[in-house]
Order: structure tokens, then C-alpha cells, then sequence
């Protein structure tokens, strides 16, 4: 896995990288303050001696050699690492120099009272300059930056190793934290691979934490429309290969027929029929792929504008050979306005010429089929009439059902007409309606409800 | 044999009658279920070719309602189901055999040869009586196995007396078995053609019983 698409990298790389950085930051700034700390240390160190020796001078005025002695143990022997090796001078009011120690200089480290730092022997000091209180002598104290910064560095590294230490225990806490509270995603993720290819059924969402809830929920919901898709597809062809025994059977049994004929009659008679049984074949297989390409999961092409009464009026010069062959009278009744509306015109078009097919295969030879479009105050209808035997009442919902047998068998339909063009409006917004009329025939119909401008700008015609 | 095909697809509908009727048999041929359930009732076949998706009535119910009035027609289904299911139910409900669409139309020929057999109470697959032999499945008549020509409607007569040997045939039973609804029904047609089965088989092959009509075989 990419390591910049893993949350558990990424949340781990972030959050130690943040610990990481302040911790440094810390570590830095501790390091400062413990110098610093050391250094104010170090300077009262520095007074604390320049103070004992401006008493010994008090008590030792008189003796100086004694002075000079005890001096002399104050200065630098190896007993402890953090012992300065201090250099000091006496002097008196007068600018003379009464004591030093041995590598101090005869010449005044500095003229100031109060601490300084200056050169010396090609190396930086640090020096304090204190007047006894009675102003008599001035004591010099100087000892090198070096050994001063040695302590320091020292106390302050020991202040902030331990931080440091305990660095990576830090780290394995937060791979641990970060890796436990990651685990529930890990359930869902091994949920969902766990389970077989063929099941579709919903993801527990009861213990999935709330921030892929979201997730789990919308994956349910594509879950299950790609199981009723599934089923749909599944209920198709089952019942396509179902349909299409029927006309194999015909054409098979013609054929076979055909190889027993005694005479030349029935054998073309057969023939024909076997020709007869592959156009109907191969028309339940076109209506069959019309009808699968209505498929819920492919939806809709492109909704663009479309003028119904033109639409109407090809259809039905489309399908007017058709009429024609059975002498039927066809008419159309165009829309008294123009009537635009948004679909996919060339879907809306074949389901006109379905509900016309219809009309013309089961109205009777020299009967008549009249479509038209026409609108009322909230909707507009193209509508399909026939002189035909109309639909008995019993049967009339079931007609959009895919493969039902309705009225008259006889005229040979796929079974599929309807159902592709109840789907069809159902993708535009359209509803398809059928009734009985009173005068006989059946009156097919698609009803569109208008939007609110056009049917405000319809009223006006109205 | 006069076969009943409830068949609501014009074409293979088409198919078998024809195809029936090339095989000797008479054919009455309704479309839709409340057809066929009228036909049933009014009239005896001597077999039944049974759709079972129709329209207005169901195959199956139609079967159901046959076996519960304790007719015993051979019954062959034809559906384009095919779950084991589906056949289990079929058989069930009083169905003979059973035809999954598509199918040969010999197999279909052969499954009603059989089955006319078995309703006849005879396994084996020619009639005899005699020196007489008749094999449905060529439909050729031998005499001491010598061929005899017959033509189809003496055929379809002798095979209908030689099914039924030994019971006594009325001239309307024999009638209906020639004829299928719409054909011509010539008058004295079966005396007509016992006078030219006897004429080729011999004299005493098919018996008058007065007043009641033919039979082949048994009491003397």
C-alpha cells in the first residue's frame, strides 16, 4: 500500500513528527535556560569568592603572609570536576597591587567594578571586581569562559537528557494508541473482504466507529442497487431464455415438419411459417435488448428539449407502412401549440411507435388508429386510439407486466412493448395510461405533468 | 387417434398440427384455456397435447379439473418451464409426460405413440392380432409378414380397433378418431373402410356386432 494513502502512516508520521519537533524545541530551550541558570550560578560563585577573600583581607591586615597562605588554598587544586581554576588580584585604593595568585597578571584585569568578560592568554575570562565595604581594597576574581561553559553544557545536558530518553518510549505509546484506535477500521475493512463476491447483503454498521459510518452507509446503498440491479438482470434473462423457447420451438417443429412434408403445399407452407417464426424471434430479441438497455442502472442518456407534436407526427409517419399492409386508417391530431418538453426524445419516439405498433397489431384489417397530442391546464398527452377489441377489465393492469398474456393472443405480440414503454416514461417523467374507451377500442396514452412557467405561458393560450 | 393440442402460439401451434396430421393422427387445435376446458369436457381424445402458459386459463388447472372429473386421457405437457420443479408439479398433477420447449418433433411423435400404447394397455411397441401386425412407428401393416398398403384413414381405423382389442367400437367413437373439427365428414365412411380392411386382410379379421359396431378380437 502507498504509504501516503495509509491514515495509520500518515496520523503516526504526523504525530511523532509534531512530538518530534516540539520536543526538540523544548530540549532547546531548556538547554538555554540551564546555561543561563548555570552561568547566574556561577557568577555568585564568582562573588561568593570575591567576598571570602575581601574577609580574609579584613582579618589578615596585619599578617599578610598569613593572608597570602590562606589565599593560596582557595585556589585551584583537582578535587572536584566542577572547581573553577580562579585567578585573582588584590588591590588597594592607591592602584597597588597587594596580592595575586600565581598566573594572574600585575597589570588590573579590569578598571570597572562589577562582572566582565575580557581577553586574557588568548582566551575569553569571565571577571568580577568588588570593593571591600570600607573601600580599602578592591578584589579582582577571573576565571576562564571555558571552564564555565564546560559546567554549563554539562548541567544543562544532564537537565535535558532525560527527555531525550524517553523519546522513543513516547513513540511506542503513540504507535500504540494510534494502531488500537485504528483496529475498528481494520474490522470493517476485513469485514467487508471476508465476505463472498456473490453477497450483496448490507454492512454491519452497528459497531462501525462514527467517521465511517458515512462510508459504510453509502456503500450499503450501492450495495443494495447493485443487488436489485443484479436481480433485475438475473429475473431478465431468466425470463428472456423463457420467451424465447416458445418461437424456437415453432421454428424447430416447422422445420422438422418441413422434412416430413408429403407434398410440396405443406411444405412451403412450412417454410413460410419457419420465416415467419425467426422474424418473431428476432423481434422479441430486439424489443429483449431495448428493454435491457431501460436497465435501472444505465438511467437515462441525455434529457434535452424536445417539441412533442413533432415527435408524435414522426412517429407516426414512421409506422404508417405498417397500417398501410393491414389498409388502416391512420391519423394524427396535432397539438393546437407548440409543446416543449425535456426528456430524451429519442427514447420518448420509439415508445410512440410501440403504443402505434400496438395499436395497429391488434386493431383489425381496415380499422383505424388515431394518435394525437394534446394539453390541458397542467399536462400534455400523446395519446394513441384504436378501432381494436380493447382490453378486458381483468386484464387491463396487468399489461405493463413484462411477458403478460393478454386479449388476443392471436396477433402475436413480443409481450415486451408495453413494459418497455411503461419504463420508458417512467425515465421521463412520464406516465403511461390505458383505458377502455366507451365507443370500444383502447385508448393508450403518455401524460406528462408541466412545469409551472410553461403552464402559466399555456393559460395564456388556453 | 384423435389428439386434442392446446397451444396458444400460432406458429408452433401450426407446427404440430401439421406435423400430427403427416403422422396420421386427426387434430383439433384450440388457442386459449377456457377453450380447451370447454373441448375437454364436451367431447373424449383419444390424447391431449397440453400448453401449460395460457391465456385466460392455466394449463395446469385445466389438467387438474380433467383428472378430478376421472378422465383418464393421456395427457403429454408442452411448457417452456424447465425447474424439475415445474415438472414434479406437472406429473403431479396428472400429467403423463412432459415437453420441455424446444423440442423434436419426433421425440413429441414418439412420447404420443407411447403414450397411446400405455392407455391401451399394451408395452410393446406394435399391435398384433393374428397373422396381423401393425407398427405405429412406420406405419406399416404386415399379413404373415407380408406388407399390406392401406391408406390413411383405413390405417388410423385398424389401428384404433387393434388398441381397443377386444372392445366393441361404436361407429361414432371410430368416426371421431378420423376426423378432426372442420374436416368433411363423408356419410357411411367407416362401413366404407371395414369393407376395404376386410377386403385386404381377410374376412374375419374385423367383427360387426349388430347394433352396436366393430370390435377385433375376443369372444366367440
Amino acid at each position: 500500500m502507498n504509504s501516503s494513502k495509509s491514515l495509520r502512516r500518515r496520523l503516526l508520521a504526523s504525530v511523532m513528527g509534531a512530538v518530534l519537533l516540539l520536543w526538540v524545541a523544548f530540549g532547546v530551550v531548556a538547554y538555554h535556560v540551564a546555561r543561563i541558570e548555570a552561568g547566574e550560578m556561577l557568577d555568585g560563585q564568582l562573588a561568593q569568592t570575591a567576598h571570602l577573600i575581601i574577609s580574609q583581607i579584613g582579618y589578615a591586615q596585619i599578617e599578610q603572609r598569613g593572608l597570602r597562605q590562606s589565599i593560596k588554598l582557595i585556589n585551584g587544586s583537582d578535587v572536584h570536576p566542577y572547581e573553577q581554576s580562579l585567578e585573582f588580584q588584590v588591590w588597594d585604593a592607591q592602584g597597588r597591587l597587594w596580592l595575586h595568585s600565581d598566573n594572574a597578571p600585575t597589570t588590573p584585569i579590569a578598571r570597572h567594578d562589577g562582572y566582565a568578560d575580557f581577553y586574557h592568554a588568548s582566551q575569553p575570562w569571565r571577571m568580577l571586581a568588588l570593593w571591600s565595604p570600607d573601600h580599602r581594597f578592591q578584589v579582582q576574581v577571573a576565571e576562564p569562559v571555558k571552564d564555565r561553559e564546560e559546567v554549563a553544557i554539562d548541567l544543562a545536558t544532564h537537565s535535558v537528557f532525560p527527555m531525550f530518553l524517553a523519546l522513543p518510549l513516547l513513540a511506542g505509546l503513540i504507535y500504540l494508541a494510534v494502531k488500537r484506535s485504528m483496529r475498528p477500521l481494520d474490522v470493517v475493512a476485513l469485514s467487508v473482504s471476508a465476505r463472498s463476491q456473490n453477497n450483496l447483503d448490507p454492512i454491519e454498521t452497528a459497531a462501525t466507529p462514527r467517521e465511517v459510518r458515512p462510508l459504510v452507509i453509502a456503500l450499503n446503498r450501492l450495495l443494495e442497487r447493485l443487488s436489485s440491479a443484479l436481480e433485475f438482470e438475473r429475473r431478465f434473462t431468466a425470463d428472456a431464455a423463457h420467451e424465447l423457447r416458445t418461437p424456437l420451438a415453432a421454428i424447430k417443429v416447422q422445420a422438422q415438419v418441413c422434412q416430413v412434408s408429403p407434398d410440396d403445399a405443406t411444405r412451403s407452407h412450412a417454410l413460410l411459417q419457419v420465416a415467419c417464426g425467426v422474424d418473431r424471434a428476432s423481434h422479441l430479441i430486439e424489443q429483449l435488448l431495448r428493454l435491457a438497455r431501460l436497465d435501472p442502472l444505465y438511467g437515462m442518456s441525455e434529457a434535452m428539449p424536445f417539441d412533442l407534436g413533432r415527435l408524435g407526427q414522426e412517429a407516426v409517419d414512421e409506422v404508417r407502412p405498417t397500417a398501410q399492409e393491414k389498409n388502416q386508417d391512420l391519423n394524427f391530431v396535432p397539438p393546437a401549440v407548440p409543446l416543449q418538453l425535456h426528456g430524451d426524445p429519442e427514447m420518448m419516439g420509439m415508445a410512440m411507435r410501440n403504443l402505434l405498433e400496438n395499436a395497429i397489431r391488434y386493431t383489425p384489417r381496415d380499422g383505424s388508429v388515431t394518435a394525437g397530442v394534446d394539453h390541458g391546464p397542467t399536462s400534455a398527452r400523446f395519446w394513441v386510439r384504436d378501432s381494436g377489441p380493447g382490453a378486458p377489465a381483468e386484464d387491463l393492469p396487468h399489461l405493463t407486466k413484462r411477458f403478460y398474456r393478454g386479449r388476443n393472443v392471436a396477433a402475436g405480440g413480443s409481450g415486451l412493448g408495453l413494459p418497455i414503454v411503461k419504463r420508458v416514461a417512467e425515465l421521463n417523467n412520464a406516465r403511461l395510461i390505458l383505458c377502455n374507451m366507451p365507443e370500444g377500442g383502447l385508448e393508450a396514452a403518455l401524460e406528462w405533468t408541466l412545469p409551472e412557467n410553461l403552464n402559466t405561458k399555456l393559460q395564456g393560450d388556453w | 387417434m384423435r389428439i386434442f393440442l392446446v397451444e396458444d402460439d400460432p406458429l408452433l401451434g401450426d407446427g404440430l398440427l401439421v406435423g400430427l396430421k403427416i403422422a396420421g393422427y386427426a387434430v383439433d387445435w384450440v388457442q386459449d384455456g377456457e377453450h380447451a376446458r370447454q373441448a375437454l369436457r364436451d367431447q373424449t381424445y383419444g390424447l391431449c397435447i397440453l400448453d401449460l402458459e395460457l391465456p385466460r386459463y392455466d394449463g395446469l388447472s385445466i389438467l387438474r379439473e380433467l383428472r378430478a372429473r376421472k378422465d383418464h386421457t393421456p395427457v403429454l405437457i408442452l411448457t417452456a418451464r424447465d425447474a424439475s420443479s415445474d415438472r414434479v408439479s406437472g406429473l403431479d398433477a396428472g400429467a403423463d409426460d412432459y415437453l420441455t420447449k424446444p423440442f423434436d418433433l419426433p421425440e413429441l411423435l414418439a412420447r404420443v405413440r407411447a403414450l397411446a400404447r400405455r392407455a391401451a394397455g399394451n408395452a410393446a411397441p406394435t399391435l398384433t392380432h393374428g397373422a396381423i401386425e401393425l407398427d405405429p412407428i412406420n406405419k406399416r401393416i404386415t399379413r404373415d409378414g407380408v406388407p399390406v398398403a392401406l391408406s390413411a384413414r383405413e390405417y388410423a381405423l385398424l389401428h384404433d380397433l387393434l388398441a381397443n382389442q377386444g372392445r366393441i367400437r361404436t361407429k361414432v367413437e371410430l368416426e371421431e378418431g378420423l376426423y378432426a373439427w372442420g374436416d368433411e365428414v363423408e356419410s357411411n365412411t367407416v362401413e366404407v373402410y371395414v369393407h376395404h380392411l376386410r377386403k385386404k386382410l381377410g374376412p374375419s379379421l374385423i367383427r360387426t356386432v349388430r347394433g352396436q359396431g366393430y370390435v377385433i378380437g375376443d369372444d366367440e
